[in-house]
């Protein structure tokens, strides 16, 4: 029985982890009908992520919505400033997937990191990110109150959490919003090629 | 003794929590919290060794799970909640699913039972139209690692079989109405043997290294590298829980899910 219910477990964690694109709701309490997640239902197209009630501070110190660049397709992310590595690849790769993409298309793009980090990211601290970064007025860099931090990564899929020494762990993940704020295309893992980003956000540039 | 006298002082506080928009509606009596701590809580996976041990200040809990009826009351004053009006990304379509009508339980959902098939961004809005919040997964934890007799219940071993057997169990046809196991060291009920529960920071579990190790981090982070870690090999249901919460997104329903409402200990003393 012992035996059983690990192996069980060991199943069920291992699947949740490595496949977690796929996971589903499905999972019980019981080892019988082990945790095992099912196919969630298709994603629907109506999803904007705006109905989230947000006041984010930016670089320059203005108060916006999380909605700021409704109507533009958007690389969304999230980060902290004094993070040592994964948010500066954060940023690159979103560099460099900006700067694969066609006139037309890089006209229309925006950026929006959220801090994870709102006592730390101050405007200053993040228009001095912006300056060291050389990004371009179409990025947005912004803080907000830390349990609208917690809902905004929860509706990108963002893991996080505060370690005790007050950096943050969290999973780096690039979200593409078309123009409504629906989840388009996601990067969960910034080492990975950045082509579906770049072809997507000139997908939705070309729509209306 | 302790905990009869946090109900009493809870119950006084929270009379006037539903009233957030002029709506004032009765508190449920399975809505009343108990204190709960302070104590320490061992993560399963501590991601460094400043988190091997947590410690958690007092908090208040509800003594049982949020039920169907409390959580139509909800709905009632708040119809943006309804089935049919939330939007998609609080909710997904198995929301609430079960009952007869957006704002109707129907016969065969009593209004005793837990409330299941709630997301988390409903379980939050449920909790914060009653001035409260989740549970942080510390502070469940925490009040979950508690015996009938102990406060500290991990290293009681019939307790932890008993658990076990419980997480063994075939879902039963009909949920149980809540109050169906025996209250803890803390007073606290339901904990184990009937849903799974909501806890706040769902999304920070098995985190254990930094994203900095990008392209390594998914294997390290979340398969086989996190049981090797573990801190505690025989806890199973902590384990099962783990996983179980890892696999969850914010918009998730299920048919077993649901959860109860926290609170700060000042609450208490204000």
């Amino acid at each position: 029985m012992r035996r059983i219910a690990l192996v069980s477990i060991l199943v069920a964690a291992g699947v949740v982890g490595c496949r977690e694109r796929t996971v589903g709701t499905s999972a019980a309490p019981s080892l019988d009908s082990a945790p095992l997640p099912a196919p969630s239902t298709p994603p629907r197209s109506d999803l904007s992520i705006y109905v989230l009630s947000m006041t984010l501070t930016d670089q320059n110190g203005e108060k916006v919505g999380l909605d700021v660049f409704r109507g533009k397709p958007v690389f969304v992310g999230m980060f902290y400033g004094t993070c040592p590595s994964a948010c500066p690849m954060l940023i690159s790769t979103i560099k460099q997937a900006m700067s694969k993409l066609d006139a037309a298309t890089a006209a229309e793009v925006r950026v929006l990191l959220v801090s994870f980090d709102p006592v730390r990211d101050t405007p200053e601290a993040l228009r001095a990110i912006v300056t060291r970064r050389e990004l371009d007025p179409r990025w947005k860099l912004a803080s907000a109150p830390e349990d609208q931090v917690r809902d905004l990564a929860a509706l990108l899929g963002v893991q996080y959490r505060r370690l005790p020494d007050g950096n943050f762990s969290h999973t780096s993940s690039i979200v593409l919003l078309n123009r409504a704020g629906a989840i388009d295309t996601r990067l969960d893992d910034t080492a990975q090629p950045v082509n579906s980003l770049v072809v997507r956000a000139r997908a939705i540039s070309v729509t209306n | 003794m302790r905990a009869v006298a946090s109900v009493l002082a809870v119950l006084a506080v929270s009379s006037l929590a539903w009233g957030v928009r002029g709506q004032s509606l009765p508190l449920a009596r399975e809505a009343a919290m108990v204190r709960v701590g302070p104590g320490t809580y061992r993560p399963l996976y501590p991601s460094s060794a400043a988190e091997a041990e947590v410690r958690v200040k007092a908090f208040l809990l509800d003594r049982l799970p949020v039920t169907n009826g409390d959580f139509v009351a909800f709905v009632r004053a708040r119809p943006e909640w309804q089935r049919d009006r939330v939007p998609g990304v609080f909710a997904d379509e198995g929301y609430l699913s079960h009952w007869a009508a957006p704002a109707e339980l129907g016969a065969n959902v009593d209004e005793r039972q837990p409330v299941v098939r709630v997301s988390w961004f409903a379980a939050k809005a449920y909790c914060s139209a009653r001035q409260a919040r989740l549970p942080a997964e510390a502070e469940w934890e925490l009040a979950a690692s508690a015996s009938r007799t102990r406060a500290d219940g991990r290293d009681d071993r019939a307790w932890r079989e008993e658990i076990l057997a419980w997480y063994s169990r075939p879902n039963p046809q009909r949920l149980p109405l809540v109050g169906s196991t025996p209250a803890n060291y803390w007073g606290v009920q339901d904990l184990h043997g009937l849903v799974w529960e909501w806890v706040l920071d769902f999304n920070s579990a098995m985190l254990s290294t930094d994203a900095r190790r990008s392209g390594d981090k998914e294997g390290l982070t979340f398969c086989g590298g996190g049981a090797i870690n573990a801190t505690d090999k025989g806890n199973y249901p902590s384990f099962m829980r783990i996983a179980f919460r890892s696999s969850l997104r914010a918009a998730y329903t299920t048919h077993n899910l649901g959860f109860r409402c926290a609170g700060d200990d000042r609450e208490v003393v204000r």
